[in-house]
This record gives structure tokens, C-alpha cells and sequence, in this order.
């Protein structure tokens, strides 16, 4: 599933303040709207996980070759997302 | 009212409660002081726009806004001028008057977005800022820098200084794995800058814009009217200053590889955006540092207008594209909910003949009513069908109020609207086809100019505003905000308050709002289902 935006409760707070990590340890997974197909977009509705879908991750050259996700600022990549959401299932998350 | 020059400044990224024209709801910027005093005296004799919104965003829709008139985001996202449009330069010189463009801004000669600069008489071109592509010679790369910008040479992906290099100097490079990371790589900027001087201003870029500026009046003459447009890239990341802005709201070393001077966008708690405490003040200070420098050298525009005597012949309209959140509700960049610090701009207007100069006004504006009020200002007709409306009524004294509404937004992602004391975001609903039109193919990310077509588009008549057919092909949307936010502005400026549940009735005031804009501006529509409006 896509994350939603949460807002801080006071503007004025610092950043690392702000936005509680409400998911706790789990990795920060973010990736692009370009990169993604309609399939590998419902795959990503469909799973448990939290993928933040942004409009753009300033990594356009690697979004136009190949699919990917940036996992905690570190991308990794695969053949499908498909395969990126199992590569997250299994908490290896480093660009093979 | 008389014909006149015009000046027409935007100032990229600059944040208005950074003025010293307006306040900040934020403690932070009112504790850092940031000094603005060239601004500060202009605005002192201008008229000051206090209720001023962007529409389409960010820099290129934006520009496009003023160029032609045509609030784009509803259509389309970042792309050329259209061949049916009719740019603010065309129109200066069909009425006969004597049109310059001064930039450094390297978006407005990218591929896929074209047509910005070729109506004006002249331009020139400041090369250098960003990832221009310019430099191709080899150099000897500054490490720090190159750390500073972003290269991460002792992370996971254990980059190094050599790699990035090596990529630098490769013929080749379209194809090396760094600029599969990074497309538009920054080690561009880290090459272009290599030889300028941090102790020496004048090597940076809004020193030689402003400094071109400056010569331009003093030594053009002997036309009767003319229009100086100029482009000003900074404030815009990178935040890399030169000496003595980079250490005027800082005590920590400028130079410090460890501190960033270009972050990527996003929340800053964590993913690829996150920043410690230390790196965000960092930023912050190197930011305003920017803005002071812009500041300075638009002073000596200023002093080439008095040098001149040219203030009693000259209208001047100082504006910016968006603001940039440094850390504000847990975000730093543009390309976030659309917060006033993003959406509400700088608007400044001096007329010599205008009876309110020196007074700041309420009235609700928009990005997109500079274009006609350019023209009015230099007496230029324009018979193009377009969504501005022109401020020179307001400037006459002759009233107090414009508009009932303002949009804003991004292309393919949520929309907001705001009648001056709320300000409601709406979000879109990513299951309901959106669609860009446009003569090009085009994407509104990159590459900017797609090889390949787009199942099922068509083409056809499709604009309300001319009659020239284009292409019209889906495209995902994103949603950032996910549910409706409303915030009453007049009583919480920082927008920390959203009283969407607690106030329903506003919230329907809001949605009609929308509607009513959304009917006038005869929106496609699947916008309307885009935004759960009724049509």
C-alpha cells in the first residue's frame, strides 16, 4: 500500500521532531510515479508494505532503465517491482 | 496612465517570509534575521502584493504562467511553450517595444522545454548554474564540493571521488552508471563552478546576472519602450554561496564535506530526503545566505534605475515561481503538500504614476495575472484567450479586490485553491484517468521527450482556449495529502492547524469554490472526478 502524509502538530518543531517514525524500524521505502507500470502499481496497493510514491526521486536516469525502489536513501533495483516487494520480504535490501 | 518600460524580475525559490515586507510564522526565520535591505527599501516605495499565489508549479509551468497567460496545470505539466501560444515577448513586440531577456536559468535552453527565450529581441545566457551543460574540459574535482552536492563517497554505494571523475571527463558518459543514478548529475555543477572564487561574489551567479542588468540600463538608449525580463535562477539549489553570505547565518565552516549544500526533496525524517538537525540548520543558513546575496546584487539594479533617472519612465514587477520549505511540517523542498511557503510568493509592483506606492494590498492575485498585467503596463494589446486577469486596476487605486479565487498545484497530483483567508487542498483521486494535453509528446518528468508512444492517445480539439488540436494521453497521478486539508491562514499562517473535520461548513464553502473555478477555467472533465467536484 501507499503511505500516506502525516503533518507535524507544530510548524515550528524541528524536522526529526515532526513526523514520528510511526512504523517504527521499519525501512523507509520510497519510489517513483514514472517507474511504475498500472501492474506494479497495483502490486504495490495490493501489498503490506509501505511504499511511498513520489512524483519524483531525482534519479531519473536509473527511473527511464530500470525498475527500483530507494530503500532508506540506497537504491536497489530488480526485474519487476513484484520482485522488488519480495526483495523488501525478505530484508535484503541492498542494490546486488 | 502612460506607457512604460517595464522590468520584470522573478527570483526563483524565494521565500517570502524571508522579506523583510512580510512576516514569518515561523520562529526560526524571525530569530535568523535574514537581511534583505535592498528589497526592504523597495518595497517601502512599491506596492506590496500580500495576498499573492503561484499557480501551476513548479519553475517551468510556472514560467509559462507568465509567458502566456495559460494557467497549465490542469492540462499538462512541465513542458515547451506550445506552438499556439503567443508569449509575453511576441506581444511586447508586435506593440512595437524593444524586448531582453537576462538569465542563468539552464531550464529555460533543456531539452523538452523550448520556446521560452526565441521571441525576445535579445537574450543573453549566464552559464553555469545547476546542471547546465557546459563545461566539457577536464578538471580537477573538488572533493568537498562533490560531497557537498550529494555524492555519498563513504556510503553503501561507496562511491568514489575518481568514479564521479572518471564519469566527468568520459565522453561517453550518457551511458556510466552515474548518470544512470542521477541523470542530471550534479558533479555538472561541482565542473562549472570549479573555477570560481568563494571569496570573490562576483564570480557567482546572481552577482553576473544582475551585474549584466545593471550595464543593460546604463548603456541601453534610444529606444522608445522597452521590456528587460529578467530570469534570476537563485535562490534555487544548489545552496553553494560564496564568502561573506556563506558564513553570515552560520558559525560552522561553509566548506565541511559533511554538510550538504543540495538536498534531495522529501520528508526529512527519513528516506533518501533525510536530514540530522545539524545538516538542516546548515541548509537553512546557506539558503538565506542566497537570498541576501540576491538581495545585494539586485541592488545594483536599483542603483543603475536612480544612475538612469529611469524610476518616473519604469514600472517594475519583482516576484518568484514558489517558495521552499527548509524543515517546515517535516518537509524540505518544492515538490510537497502546496503549503503557503511553497505557494504563497513575493509580489512587488512600482508605477511611478500609482497613487497607492508605498501601501500594501489584500487583494487575492495570481502568478498568471502578470502576464496581462505586464502588457497593460507597457500599453501592449493582446487578443489571446487566456486566464489573466490584469492588476492594473488595483495599481490605479481604482479598487481593492481581483479575484474570488486562486488554483494552484502541481500537474498530475493534488489541488488547492484559496479565496485569500483559507486555503483547501484537495486530493486526487488516483484511480480516475488523468490525461496531458499537449502538441508534444512529452513527460512531465524525465526524459523530457519519450522515444516511444503512449498507448491510446488521441488527438483532437480538446483546449478551450484555441482552437489547435493536440495530444491527449494518460498518464499516472500521485496524491500527496491523500484526504482533504483545510487551513484558515488569516489565524494560523504556518498552516499547523488543519480544521477540515472540525469545520464542514467552510469546507463546503471551499469545494464550491472549487467548482465555481474549476467550471470558469473550463477544466477537462475528468479534473472535476479527479477532485470529487461536481460539474
Amino acid at each position: 500500500m501507499s503511505s500516506d502524509w502525516t503533518d507535524p502538530s507544530n510548524g515550528n518543531t524541528t524536522p526529526c521532531e515532526a513526523v514520528p517514525d510511526v512504523e517504527g524500524a521499519s525501512p523507509a521505502v520510497e519510489c517513483c510515479i514514472d517507474n511504475l507500470d498500472s501492474e506494479s502499481r497495483r502490486a504495490i496497493e495490493a501489498s503490506d508494505k509501505s511504499v511511498d510514491v513520489r512524483y519524483c526521486l531525482q534519479r531519473c536516469g536509473r527511473c527511464y532503465t530500470e525498475p527500483f525502489f530507494v530503500v532508506d536513501g540506497e537504491a536497489i533495483t530488480g526485474a519487476d517491482h513484484s520482485t522488488l516487494l519480495e526483495t523488501l520480504e525478505s530484508g535484503v535490501t541492498h542494490d546486488a | 496612465m502612460r506607457d512604460l518600460n517595464v522590468l520584470f524580475i522573478s527570483i526563483d525559490s524565494l521565500r517570502r517570509d524571508m522579506l523583510g515586507a512580510y512576516e514569518s510564522p515561523f520562529d526560526w526565520v524571525t530569530e535568523m534575521g535574514v537581511e534583505t535591505p535592498n528589497l526592504d527599501q523597495f518595497a517601502e516605495k512599491a506596492i506590496t502584493f500580500d495576498n499573492h499565489y503561484a499557480g501551476s508549479l513548479p519553475c517551468m509551468p510556472a514560467r509559462r504562467e507568465w509567458d502566456t497567460g495559460i494557467q497549465e496545470f490542469l492540462w499538462r505539466g512541465w513542458g515547451p511553450i506550445e506552438a499556439y501560444d503567443t508569449t509575453l515577448a511576441e506581444k511586447a513586440r508586435n506593440a512595437g517595444v524593444l524586448t531582453k531577456l537576462l538569465t542563468d536559468h539552464f531550464h529555460l535552453f533543456q531539452h523538452g522545454s523550448s520556446g521560452y527565450y526565441e521571441d525576445y529581441h535579445g537574450f543573453e545566457f549566464v552559464r553555469g548554474h545547476e546542471d547546465d551543460l557546459w563545461k566539457t574540459q577536464p578538471y580537477e574535482a573538488d572533493e568537498g564540493l562533490l560531497q557537498q552536492v550529494g555524492y555519498d563517497f563513504g556510503g553503501e554505494q561507496a562511491e568514489t571521488t575518481a568514479e564521479v571523475t572518471d564519469a566527468a571527463a568520459n565522453p561517453n558518459h550518457v551511458l556510466d552508471p552515474y548518470d544512470l543514478e542521477h541523470y542530471r548529475p550534479r558533479w555538472k555543477y561541482v565542473r562549472n563552478v570549479a573555477e570560481f572564487d568563494d571569496e570573490d561574489e562576483t564570480d557567482f551567479f546572481a552577482a553576473k546576472v544582475f551585474s549584466r542588468a545593471a550595464d543593460w540600463l546604463r548603456t541601453t538608449s534610444g529606444w522608445d519602450q522597452w521590456l528587460l525580463r529578467i530570469d534570476e535562477f537563485d535562490v534555487h539549489e544548489p545552496f553553494h554561496c560564496p564568502e561573506p553570505y556563506a558564513s553570515m547565518y552560520t558559525d560552522e565552516d561553509p566548506r565541511d564535506p559533511e554538510l550538504p549544500v543540495w538536498p534531495y526533496y522529501g520528508r526529512t525524517d527519513r528516506g533518501q530526503a533525510a536530514l540530522t538537525d545539524r545538516e538542516l540548520s546548515f541548509i537553512r543558513s546557506q539558503f538565506a545566505g542566497k537570498v541576501t546575496m540576491v538581495d545585494t546584487w539586485l541592488g545594483r539594479v536599483f542603483d543603475a534605475l536612480d544612475e538612469q533617472d529611469l524610476w518616473d519612465e519604469t514600472a517594475v514587477v519583482i516576484t518568484s515561481d514558489h517558495g521552499f520549505l527548509l524543515g517546515e511540517h517535516g518537509w524540505i523542498g518544492k515538490m510537497s503538500p502546496d503549503f503557503d511557503l511553497v505557494a504563497k510568493t513575493p509580489l512587488f509592483v512600482w508605477h511611478p504614476d500609482a497613487p497607492e506606492s508605498g501601501t500594501a494590498v489584500d487583494a487575492l492575485t495570481s502568478a498568471v495575472d502578470l502576464h496581462a498585467t505586464v502588457l497593460d503596463l507597457l500599453g501592449a494589446e493582446s487578443d489571446a484567450k487566456t486566464h489573466s486577469e490584469s492588476l492594473l486596476p488595483i495599481i490605479q487605486g481604482e479598487t481593492t479586490e481581483h479575484r474570488d479565487w486562486a488554483l494552484y498545484g502541481w500537474w498530475h497530483s493534488d489541488i488547492n485553491v484559496t479565496d485569500g483567508t483559507h486555503t483547501y487542498m484537495a486530493p486526487i483521486q488516483e484511480d480516475v484517468p488523468l490525461y496531458n494535453y499537449s502538441t508534444m509528446q512529452m513527460s512531465a518528468q524525465s526524459p523530457f521527450t519519450p522515444t516511444s508512444g503512449y498507448e491510446g492517445a488521441e488527438s483532437g480539439a480538446f483546449l478551450p482556449y484555441t482552437d489547435v488540436p493536440v495530444w491527449r494521453q494518460q498518464y499516472p497521478s500521485a496524491s500527496l495529502v491523500r484526504q482533504p486539508r483545510l487551513y484558515d491562514t488569516d489565524a494560523d499562517p504556518s498552516q499547523s492547524d488543519n480544521i477540515v473535520t472540525e469545520s464542514p461548513s467552510v469546507k463546503r464553502k471551499m469545494e464550491e469554490l472549487l467548482q465555481d473555478a474549476l467550471e470558469t477555467m473550463e477544466a477537462p472533465e475528468e479534473v472535476f472526478e479527479q477532485y470529487g467536484i461536481d460539474q
